[in-house]
């Protein structure tokens, strides 16, 4: 079926992981103020469970959005995007649904654009979702 | 022919077709799922659509096998479907250990257990934890062949033999044996779940109790252990993010803002929101909620529990009692099928009619009474001593609803109040449902019964009055006269020791609970009302519900109202509905109906119940 090449989508994102939501912005929001070893984010956030907090962490660190270098984390700056697009930010591009799912690509290029680094990393934790305008 | 038109012509007291086989569990569970589906489909409100398809997503993990222990699968077909062989029945009277099927599986598990491949739930207790059962010497080997399973237990409680009371012995007892178990503590109904974990908290020493959590709080007015209050959800939120805030006030501030905070209700009530609660579960080691939110608290990276208890698993449906079955190694079913089976919304009643009529049934009836009766004896226990009833009322219930098989134990009552007979009325003339009405003006409301129920509850204020007063009085006199002379208020039989002074019944802070119970919605919110304009709370607690929701509670009186003086005795034929009436009460049963209308239906346990004595007889 042809599309018209007046189509535009929206393309939105959400968490992947999405009862992961809550860790990964904790475990940011508390790296960024300076508790940055695994005991102190353990002291800090006793809403979560040493376990969740672990899976969460792991989950960051491969996607590269979390980073150790002897004992000391960080948070990726893309991160700050990756949390925006997941808050709801939308984007609306002159594109066809066919040409964006499954085409990692250029989603990836997509992603780039907006001033993503990393986002094959981007993309572990973020699930698009395109709708037709 | 659809089978369904095949299904609707068939009396269903027979099998549908000679040569269908017989159904078995996993028919029955894609009977659910259909049933579920269709309600899915009914349903507009969200929130009880999410419910059903939390239903669904659980039946399907079971129906799977991706539930935490298989062998509840295997042994649920099993004896779905079969009974137990008679060699394996007849462990029922000897030691859990002793059938041969059960010797070879716990020695096997034993010989994994000791190479550290299997941690075995089969517990064997010697000496009960609570001093009651120390006399209930039968009640605690029952309680012996549920820590002795291994997989899931039956545990009949027919009324007031003490199930809650058994539900803390097997906590208290694995809790024993393994500290590090996690417990779940589930039921249909929040008050049932409420009654088990706020019994549980009275054992409990405080440190213990930072290791329980109600979900989402306690819903019963009071608690038999105020302190329980501090295990509840809400509060255990609370402590974290004040332990947050103490630590790290920017960052505690700064996720206060960003996180999920939770769903705020229509009703202003604010639920807690799911990332929290299940953290606070994982840290938790004994957890009560109601088996349709167990879901709130799991996901896939949550720890499972080593026991489920299921309170009252025969009012649950079949997909209420498989989800807490689900996440645990081990059940422990506790019920008696003997009392009200699940009831159905009108919703739900329209769904289930758009089913075949024999699915309907098979829904409708539920497994558990088919499961327990063909369950082998070392996987099923009955408690037989009630401890509620005094025992003109407990033999009636024993002699019509169980065989003959229940002991009693109370014998002393409140002295004022220990009848268990008529308040009737004569109803010629008197139509309840009215005649020559519409359907819809056929209203279920007996405002006859309603003045007996009022005239009767003025008088025992009366009585009680006085015999406060008379206890006041007696005190003032330096006590011991009303002993003398028998007062009615002084529990004469019990031996008092010299020097003791014996207690009476009625002191000025003491209140009768008492309950009103009807079959019938229309007849129940007419009693509010007629009741609700009168204050009794000087001497009385009283209690209004219709007969299925009253199940699980007790008061020390109970007045029935029947409401009907013609037409079909549906409701009281079931027997199951007048065992959970009648049982209700600890001291005293008020039959309030007309007993000519009971009399002319001649079904047996109403043909019983005519026998009684008759107190008062108003219109003669």
């Amino acid at each position: 079926m042809s599309i018209s090449s007046t189509t535009r989508v929206k393309l939105s994102f959400q968490w992947g992981a999405w009862q992961f939501r809550e860790c990964f912005i904790a475990i940011s929001e508390a790296v960024r103020l300076g508790y940055t070893t695994n005991d102190e984010l353990i002291n800090v956030l006793p809403q979560f469970t040493v376990n969740r907090l672990v899976l969460g962490l792991d989950k960051m660190l491969a996607a590269e959005m979390a980073h150790l270098n002897m004992g000391t984390l960080s948070i990726d700056d893309d991160m700050h995007i990756v949390e925006a697009l997941a808050a709801g930010q939308v984007l609306e591009l002159p594109l066809s649904i066919e040409q964006l799912e499954r085409n990692d690509p250029l989603m990836s290029k997509i992603l780039m654009g907006i001033g993503v680094r990393n986002p094959a990393g981007a993309l572990s934790l973020l699930k698009p979702k395109v709708e037709v305008i | 022919m659809t089978s369904k038109e095949h299904f609707n012509q068939e009396d269903l007291r027979t099998s549908p077709s000679p040569i269908a086989p017989d159904p078995d569990f996993l028919d029955h569970i894609d009977d659910w799922l259909e049933y579920l589906v269709k309600l899915v489909e009914m349903t507009d409100d969200p929130i009880t659509r999410a419910k059903y398809e939390r239903q669904i997503k659980y039946v399907l993990r079971f129906r799977s096998g991706a539930n935490c222990n298989v062998a509840h699968n295997n042994t649920l077909a099993k004896y779905y479907t079969e009974a137990a062989e008679s060699t394996d029945d007849a462990s029922d009277s000897k030691p859990a250990g002793t059938a041969r099927a059960t010797d070879r599986k716990t020695k096997v598990g034993a010989e994994l257990a000791e190479l550290g491949l299997h941690d075995s739930m089969a517990i064997h207790a010697t000496a009960p934890v609570q001093e009651c059962y120390l006399a209930d010497t039968y009640a605690y080997s029952q309680i012996q062949k549920a820590l002795a399973c291994e997989d899931i237990f039956f545990l009949q409680g027919p009324p007031g033999t003490g199930k809650t009371t058994a539900i803390v012995e097997i906590i208290l007892q694995t809790l024993r044996s393994k500290p590090e178990a996690r417990i779940l503590i589930s039921s249909e109904t929040h008050v049932a779940v409420d009654n088990a974990l706020d019994r549980l908290t009275t054992h409990l020493s405080a440190s213990d109790m930072s290791m329980v959590m109600r979900y989402p709080r306690f819903t019963v007015a009071t608690l038999e252990n105020p302190a329980a209050t501090e295990v509840q959800a809400f509060d255990r939120a609370d402590a974290v993010w004040r332990d947050a805030w103490e630590k790290a006030p920017e960052l505690t501030g700064r996720l206060w803002q960003k996180l999920d905070r939770g769903r705020t209700n229509s009703d202003g009530s604010l639920d807690l929101p799911r990332w929290l609660v299940r953290n606070l579960a994982d840290r938790h080691q004994i957890i009560g909620v109601t088996c349709n939110q167990v879901d709130h608290l799991i996901d896939k990276d949550s720890d499972m529990f080593d026991l489920a208890i299921v309170d009252e698993c025969s009012k649950a449906t079949l997909p209420e009692w498989l989800m807490a079955l689900t996440v645990a190694r081990k059940c422990v079913l506790v019920g008696d099928h003997k009392q009200l089976p699940p009831t159905f919304c009108k919703e739900e009643s329209s769904a289930l009619s758009a089913l075949d009529k024999a699915q309907e049934k098979l829904i409708r009836g539920g497994v558990i009474e088919r499961v327990f009766e063909n369950f082998p004896g070392h996987m099923k226990g009955t408690l037989l001593k009630q401890y509620r009833m005094l025992p003109e009322i407990g033999k009636f219930i024993s002699k019509h609803f169980y065989n003959n098989s229940l002991a009693h134990s109370r014998t002393e009552g409140n002295g004022l109040f220990e009848h268990f007979a008529w308040l009737t009325y004569d109803s010629k003339g008197y139509f309840v449902p009215p005649e020559r009405k519409n359907e819809e003006e056929k209203t279920l409301i007996n405002q006859r019964e309603i003045q007996i129920i009022v005239d009767r509850l003025k008088t025992m204020c009366e009585q009680i009055g006085e015999a406060k007063a008379a206890v006041t009085a007696n005190a003032a006199a330096g006590g011991g006269d009303a002993a003398k002379s028998g007062d009615v208020m002084l529990n004469e039989s019990t031996p008092t020791p010299e020097g003791e002074e014996s207690k009476p019944y009625f002191s000025d802070s003491k209140r009768l609970s008492v309950a009103v119970i009807t079959p019938y919605r229309a007849q129940c919110r007419q009693l509010k009302l007629a009741l609700g304009k009168l204050d009794f709370r000087e001497h009385l607690t009283i209690e209004v519900d219709t007969v299925d929701a009253f199940q699980g509670r007790q008061a020390d009186v109970v007045f029935f109202s029947f409401v009907r003086t013609v037409g079909p005795a549906t409701f009281y034929a079931d027997d199951r509905r007048m065992n959970v009436a009648i049982s209700r009460a600890r001291d005293c049963v008020y039959l309030v109906g007309s007993i000519d209308y009971i009399r002319s239906k001649r079904l047996p346990a109403l043909t019983a119940l005519v026998g009684r004595p008759v107190i008062s007889r108003v219109g003669c």
